[in-house]
């Protein structure tokens, strides 16, 4: 499922291209299975097809997807290693009230100091 | 007169059993929306009987024309009338096709949408293409048998069967060979190719974003799709039906005559012929319920709306 939060000042090829990435890296979609055409997202989001082929052809360029004749599919990619994960898990039972935007930028400030 | 109407009591008795038998593959037409979306549910389903309507306006104005022309060209031996129902499901494929989606109102800044690919037999389950199938290539080598074993009539066209035993030699009419049978595989291929591109574009047309209208949207592209099977394979068998009943019609006839000042009948046609007959009949009624079915599911509301619940707030 794909999202678009008009509110979010979030570019929506930024939207789409991220919680894709998302879920080919959470491993919610498998290597080999076909994602929805640009047509067919673009259709259902109410959005241009431009939009949907720029997030597609930069899932491309990163090596997550790939595109042929028969459609799009999931490329065999790395997943999140699953102790990062469960990290993250841990992190987020710790957070009271904090937005996914502070939590992510409270990871970016302390990454570099954490690793040297 | 009396084979018409046990044809048709028999696909309507057909019809009633299919769907007394079905009655509780239905439950999936009961929706649950929130009351803030039942007007949303409501005017979704206004428009699918809308798309229904025009799909059955072209096909009644399509099939009508193609019958009245039938009458102005009497060399066509019956072969106008003959395509005018196929043409009429052809014309209500075609509508189905140019107007694949249902328009769902919605409202908020918030969009969703499903990553799966949609297929044309996303909303269609695989057994339900068998049928249609069966009965075309069916219906294909029936056009194929048939042409082969026609004789051409004094003016050249296949449209005669030809039955010759020692000095017994006759020939009858109207047979479905080539003269009929080619009319009606082209149009068969056309309704084919009809069906597929109507499928794939009611399954691939947009969604409605809320994930609570999700649900609207799938029972109406489940109905329709039920509603391209029906009707493409009820087609088909009604034209398979039909080709074997007037085979059988014009073979027992060949095949029995008077001759040398006694009647004749010449085996295995005899016998063959009364099997096609009697085969027809049942492929035919069978074709017609199917039809009768898809007429049902078209012209039932494809859903009923229930309002949910408001959620109980938990005690403290």
């Amino acid at each position: 499922m794909i999202t678009i939060d008009e509110s979010d000042p979030t570019p929506p090829y930024e939207q789409i291209r991220q919680q894709l990435a998302d879920q080919i890296l959470s491993g919610n979609l498998v290597p080999g299975e076909r994602v929805a055409s640009v047509r067919q997202l673009a259709g259902d989001l109410k959005l241009a097809a431009g939009t949907v082929a720029r997030a597609y052809s930069e899932l491309e360029a990163n090596g997550l997807i790939e595109s042929s004749r028969s459609g799009t599919r999931v490329r065999k990619v790395e997943p999140l290693p699953p102790a990062a994960r469960d990290a993250a898990r841990r992190y987020i039972a710790a957070l009271e009230g904090l937005e996914l935007d502070d939590a992510i930028r409270a990871v970016r400030v302390e990454w570099p100091g954490s690793r040297g | 007169m009396i084979i018409p109407l046990v044809v048709l009591a028999g696909a309507v008795a057909l019809a009633w059993l299919a769907i007394a038998k079905g009655r509780s593959t239905e439950a999936f037409r009961r929706i649950t929306v929130p009351a803030e979306l039942v007007d949303s549910a409501r005017h979704a389903r206004r428009a699918f009987v809308r798309r229904i309507a025009l799909a059955a306006l072209a096909a009644a104005a399509l099939g009508s024309v193609a019958a009245a022309l039938s009458d102005s060209a009497p060399a066509s031996y019956g072969l106008v009338p003959l395509l005018a129902p196929g043409i009429a499901t052809l014309a209500c494929l075609v509508v189905i096709a140019a107007l694949p989606g249902v328009p769902v109102p919605e409202a908020g800044a918030k969009r969703s949408a499903d990553l799966a690919a949609r297929r044309a037999w996303t909303f269609a389950p695989a057994w339900s293409w068998a049928l249609p199938a069966v009965t075309g290539t069916l219906l294909l080598a029936a056009v194929t048998v048939l042409g082969l074993t026609s004789w051409p009539q004094e003016d050249g066209l296949f449209r005669a069967v030809h039955v010759e035993s020692g000095d017994y030699a006759s020939t009858a009419g109207p047979y479905p060979g080539w003269f009929y049978g080619l009319p009606v595989a082209a149009l068969a291929i056309a309704v084919a190719v009809a069906a597929y591109v109507a499928l794939a574009r009611v399954a691939a047309s947009a969604r409605p974003t809320d994930p609570a209208l999700r649900e609207v949207d799938r029972v109406m592209r489940i109905v329709t799709s039920r509603v391209i099977m029906k009707l493409t394979a009820g087609t088909f068998a009604a034209y398979l039906g039909a080709l074997l009943f007037a085979a059988g019609t014009s073979l027992t006839s060949a095949a029995g005559q008077w001759h040398n000042g006694a009647y004749s009948e010449i085996e295995p046609w005899t016998t063959l012929g009364m099997v096609e007959l009697f085969a027809g009949l049942a492929v035919l009624v069978g074709g017609l319920a199917l039809i009768v079915l898809a007429v049902i599911d078209a012209v039932k509301p494809p859903f009923t709306v229930q309002v949910a619940e408001p959620a109980v707030a938990a005690a403290p």
